[in-house]
């Protein structure tokens, strides 16, 4: 009896293992490299899955370092394309990179998802394996490895570490990162401090007793709050005025950069940071990159430049930035397409800035979460983390009470009794697990999409005509199909990249003169009389062409070759 | 990929096997491998140590002579650099010599501190060592100056085969030169406006290798130093590199002086110059701009008065007017890294002396004349009267040759010698370099002094004591530069006490930071409350410090 049974469960197992899993919309059931997207990865697993995935996945996914960070970690860089279907450098790429701030953690859960997706819906989804087929991917999961680690085994706050490790005379009192924040009740959160007191200007909130609130004007507090748990490590009367770092890794980039006076957080001089170094110096000899995305946190924003307001994007460039950014509305409910400058806080050095001024790249910064997930509604408050009683609410209803360390008294060496408590470091501006997958998803989409809305040549059509004198005349469309000019306007303005070119070769075929026309009529043509046969095009617009046209001597056929630097390379003949 | 490697060689020839003498434009100028045994010769002094501050791509050692004594990253500090715009030779010899004469002065060294880099962009000032000399101020970074896509594909050629690169004067009716007055030798822009008819197109001696229309304008390297540093950087500008302090010798230089916070004060040799004339301070207003461009304007009065003190040392009058220096070294000194910075030419072709009008009314001295006077190239035919007079060969006559870039037009090739307008006879180097060793000794002097003025102690009660230390700057310059504060970037003064056991502070704690000081005998008071545990004696130690600025303590009794 026992026998059979077990037979028969053994045929039906059996039978369910024949038959494809049954398949949820979106990531693959049956990955070659499982992967669990409801939790954090700290550096050590970040590099299993992209040493995993580079072993599975070797004819489309290639993993290298780019260098050892301050703390000697390794500097991740994973190149995504068919390696059978061109070199990647022939290709359009597009840049993906998370946690350049590493307190801002899901940023790097987004880029290694991005690469899991790519490389294990490849030939399962046609887009994705299209994506795959015609542009590269270069992605940097981990900007500023040690602080990620940092962040997660450190005592810290869900602020902290936004900075590097290097150590920095904060105070410029001659030591170097004496008096950061103390962990006093050794639960590894940094978490607030405050100090009974009737002539204090704070009060517990009614419904929420752990949320503190300001006292009406004409009502008495129970409160002060005393800042960060921490106390006066170097005896200058002043608690945590000089902690881990600090510089901030995303003020450091070249384009509009100022010094540390004019831009908190910037460091020496642009790139004096290695990371960033690094960085900066694979995307400048990587000029086919068309596209670049970084990952922050948070409050649900789809950033893009100029970081200062004395600076200015090009007006042809904006359209495609907003293009691109309001399908992001749609497709990141609750987020908002916003400019850095003008509606969020001035930037000077940051990396989106550098990636359009000086490399004329479309690059976005997202600000990952939002506290529209809490209850699927706006709640009403500007700014990165939204209203307090939300939090506090969704803690409550969803969360369990887990979200924050409940007050309690500590004694503190300077302050006395004091108590201390308030939000986790995992919590506030990183989704809970349940929430965490969708943000990768919708994030990656997004990211996708501007992916593949980067250039892409074409022959459109080759043309010819008799002229007199057994002369030709051939004419060819050269189109881009996407949202993305080939040479973006700043490109074009800066001579940042060469321009496109369009070349012609044929037997016996001997190019007398040439000429290229942004109409298709050739109404007001430039003739480019220095080397006809190779001629430039400046820019080949979005969702748009140009015409060029050469007068030949010799019979077809005739071969056009379009080489663009972020376009692509493409030929067609006649 | 073969350039470079051409270089290289040539860089080891240089380096270990050459006669200098018959490889150079100037007489008399060091090339890598001499200025190199100087320099290491300069070790066996006591009193400076030579180490490194990199290698560049051209495998040269980027010096640093440390001239103090003691332990000199304790005392407060100059900067001196020499060449950081590469044909200004005489930067990197008077600098070598200035760590030398700095060296025999026991007495300054007890207090001050020279860190000397006397040729921070070594492989463009090899350029003046090898043929066709040009007028080079990169590195040996490839780069790409017209944005064509391609690197070093139209670089100047010496067309006349003399060694040098000058200019080419095409004749043209529609050219925008025409020669001077009164020197047809010297060329002038023709003003359209005043009817004047340009007789010459002027271009850099060479061929338009990548037919472009345009000559010369992708030649070899690279990034010069001077461009390369982040105040008022010169984006996408050719020699501007491609990024600020790009390369290895700016952020080698860059990151050593970011390490030394005893630096007070930065000399450079540089054609920026202002110590002939000197920067002028902004407006109260424009020190609230939240990007400094102005010279702060406490800071205004100072620069005057130290370039004074230049003048008198140095004597010479009629000094060119500095060029726009955007991405260079002596403003990022001042406005970025914060410190008091002052750049020196130190040498310039000697003009006669305008006539002296001493009749004239005592009103009408020191106003401008009230026509602008056409003075256009004035000093280039000065400078070939100096020539003349001296005998020195600094100017390629000019000579038609035959240029197929240009068939049927008269082209003349001619002109100015590298080197000869910014550098003087060899001979001249050992004054030069006394003076200006002179003049950093002078601006050591200057700097802040700091000292407990007097430190009083008060008893209250039985075991209560209040003590007031009276901290004064007797130095002529301030503890900080306005600038220096605004930039954060040195380190404020600060105070300490230390009290032996069973003393403790009633109101706050030992340490604290002070105001900065003013110069000629700026003070702060600074006082603690302190209660005995138990009767005395007692003695307590006040110690006040700043690197940039210095030291000093007191030992006191409380009683």
């Amino acid at each position: 009896m026992k026998t059979l049974t077990t037979a028969l469960l053994l045929t039906v197992l059996s039978a369910a293992q024949d038959k494809p899993p049954y398949k949820p919309m979106g990531a693959p059931p049956a990955p070659r490299v499982p992967a669990q997207w409801n939790r954090y990865h700290d550096t050590h697993e970040v590099t299993e899955l992209f040493q995993k995935l580079a072993q599975t996945h070797p004819a489309r996914c290639r993993l290298e370092s780019l260098g050892l960070s301050y703390g000697k970690r390794e500097m991740w860089l994973m190149t995504i394309t068919s390696f059978d279907k061109g070199h990647p450098q022939s290709k359009p790429a597009f840049w993906i990179d998370g946690g350049i701030h590493a307190n801002e953690i899901q940023g790097t859960e987004v880029a290694a998802y991005t690469a899991w997706m790519l490389l294990e819906s490849y030939g399962e989804n046609e887009t994705i394996t299209r994506l795959v087929d015609e542009r590269a991917f270069y992605i940097v999961p981990m900007m500023s490895p040690d602080a990620r680690d940092a962040h997660m085994y450190e005592p810290n706050s869900t602020h902290s570490p936004r900075s590097g490790l290097r150590p920095v005379d904060d105070d410029r009192d001659g030591f170097f990162d004496e008096d950061g924040p103390d962990d006093m009740d050794g639960d590894g959160h940094i978490t607030q401090m405050r100090i009974a007191d009737p002539n204090g200007r704070w009060k517990k909130h009614p419904d929420f007793p752990n949320l503190l609130v300001r006292a009406k004007p004409d009502e008495r507090g129970e409160y002060t709050l005393l800042g960060s748990e921490g106390f006066d490590n170097d005896g200058d009367g002043r608690v945590n005025e000089d902690g881990v770092g600090y510089y901030d890794p995303n003020r450091d980039w070249a384009w509009n950069w100022q010094p540390h006076h004019v831009q908190h957080g910037a460091y020496r001089y642009p790139f004096s940071i290695f990371e960033n170094r690094v960085v900066a110096e694979f995307v400048t000899a990587h000029p086919n990159i068309a596209g670049a995305q970084s990952y922050h946190n948070s409050g649900g924003m789809i950033l893009y430049g100029p970081g200062a307001k004395d600076d200015r994007y090009e007006e042809a460039d904006q359209a495609v930035y907003r293009a691109i950014g309001k399908a992001g509305e749609q497709m990141l409910p609750g987020y908002k397409y916003m400019n850095v400058a003008h509606e969020l806080y001035e930037v000077y050095g940051g990396e989106l800035d550098w990636f359009y001024g000086m490399n004329g790249v479309f690059a976005f910064t997202n600000e990952l979460f939002t506290d529209f997930n809490f209850f699927r509604r706006a709640s009403g408050e500007e700014g990165p983390f939204g209203r307090r009683e939300e939090l506090h609410a969704f803690n409550r209803y969803l969360l369990f009470e887990e979200g924050l360390v409940p007050w309690k008294e500590v004694k503190h060496p300077q302050y006395g009794v004091v108590e201390i408590g308030g939000v986790k470091k995992n919590w506030t501006r990183q989704p809970p697990s349940f929430l965490l997958e969708e943000e990768c998803h919708r994030n990656m989409a997004f990211t996708l999409y501007h992916a593949d809305q980067m250039p892409q040549v074409s022959v459109a059509s080759i043309e010819t005509r008799a002229l007199a004198g057994g002369l030709t005349e051939v004419t060819a469309t050269i189109a881009n199909p996407k949202l993305t000019p080939t040479r973006s306007a700043v490109d074009v303005k800066r001579k940042i990249t060469p321009p496109d070119r369009a070349t012609i070769e044929g037997r016996n075929v001997e190019v007398v003169a040439g000429m290229v026309s942004e109409s298709r009529f050739f109404t007001r043509p430039e003739e480019q009389k220095l080397n006809p046969r190779n001629l430039r095009i400046e820019s080949i617009p979005g969702m748009g062409a140009r015409h060029v046209r050469w007068i030949v001597r010799g019979a077809g056929p005739y071969t056009v070759t379009v080489t663009s630097i972020k376009g692509g390379t493409v030929s067609r003949t006649h | 990929m073969i350039r470079l490697g051409l270089m290289a060689a040539i860089a080891a020839f240089g380096a270990g096997l050459g006669p200098p003498a018959a490889f150079q434009a100037m007489d008399g100028y060091a090339d890598y491998a001499t200025f190199r045994a100087r320099v290491l010769e300069l070790d066996a002094s006591e009193r400076v140590a030579v180490t490194s501050l990199g290698k560049t791509l051209g495998e040269r050692e980027i010096y640093l002579l440390t001239v103090g004594m003691g332990t000199p990253d304790e005392k407060p500090a100059i900067a001196i650099l020499g060449s950081v715009h590469a044909p200004h030779l005489a930067g990197s010899e008077l600098a070598v010599r200035m760590a030398r004469l700095l060296s025999e002065r026991e007495e300054l060294l007890q207090r001050v501190t020279f860190y000397v880099i006397p040729r921070p962009n070594p492989d463009a000032s090899e350029a003046a060592f090898r043929k066709p000399y040009a007028d080079r101020d990169a590195n040996e970074r490839e780069t790409d100056d017209d944005r064509d896509g391609e690197s070093g594909e139209d670089p100047p050629q010496d067309l006349n085969g003399d060694g040098w690169i000058t200019l080419m004067r095409v004749e043209d009716e529609t050219g925008t030169h025409m020669p001077h007055a009164k020197d047809p030798r010297v060329l002038i822009p023709a003003d359209s406006k005043k009817n004047e008819k340009g007789r010459y197109v002027i271009h850099t001696e060479g061929r338009d290798s990548d037919r472009d229309g345009q000559w010369n304008e992708d030649g070899p390297g690279g990034v010069s130093f001077n461009r390369n540093f982040t105040f008022r950087y010169p984006f996408f500008k050719p020699g501007a590199g491609p990024h600020q302090v790009s390369e290895i010798e700016t952020r080698a230089v860059a990151d050593f002086l970011f390490s030394r916070t005893n630096v007070a004060a930065v000399f450079s040799f540089s054609p920026e110059d202002n110590l002939m004339h000197p920067w002028k301070g902004g407006t109260p207003e424009q020190d609230k701009a939240r990007i400094r461009t102005a010279v702060a304007s406490g800071d205004g009065p100072i620069f005057e008065y130290i370039a004074g003190e230049y003048q008198k040392i140095h004597g010479g009058k009629n000094a060119p007017e500095p060029p726009k220096g955007e991405g260079s070294f002596s403003e990022w000194a001042y406005y970025h890294y914060g410190r008091w910075s002052f750049a020196a030419r130190g040498w310039w072709i000697p003009s006669p002396e305008p006539e002296k009008k001493e009749d004239a009314p005592p009103e009408a001295k020191g106003k401008p004349p009230r026509k602008s006077e056409d003075k256009r190239g004035d000093d280039l035919v000065q400078a070939l009267q100096w020539f003349d007079q001296n005998k020195i060969d600094g100017f390629v006559p000019w000579t038609p040759i035959e240029h197929s870039d240009f068939p049927h037009k008269k082209v003349d090739v001619g002109g100015f010698k590298p080197f000869y307008l910014l550098n003087p006879p060899a001979k001249e180097l050992d004054s030069l370099a006394a003076k200006h060793a002179d003049f950093a000794a002078r601006l050591a002097e200057l700097l802040p002094r700091l000292a407990i003025h007097e430190a009083k102690v008060e008893k209250l009660n039985a075991g209560v004591f209040r003590v007031t230390a009276t901290v004064a700057n007797t130095g002529y310059l301030p503890t900080l530069s306005d600038m220096g504060a605004a930039t954060r970037e040195l380190q404020p003064l600060q105070i300490r006490i230390d009290l032996p056991q069973g003393v403790s502070i009633a109101d706050g704690t030992a340490r604290r930071r002070m105001d900065t000081l003013g110069g000629n005998g700026g003070k702060q008071e600074i006082s603690w409350l302190l209660v005995a545990q138990s009767a005395g004696p007692h003695q307590a130690t006040l110690t006040v410090w700043s690197p940039p600025v210095g030291t000093d303590s007191k030992t006191i009794n409380l009683e």
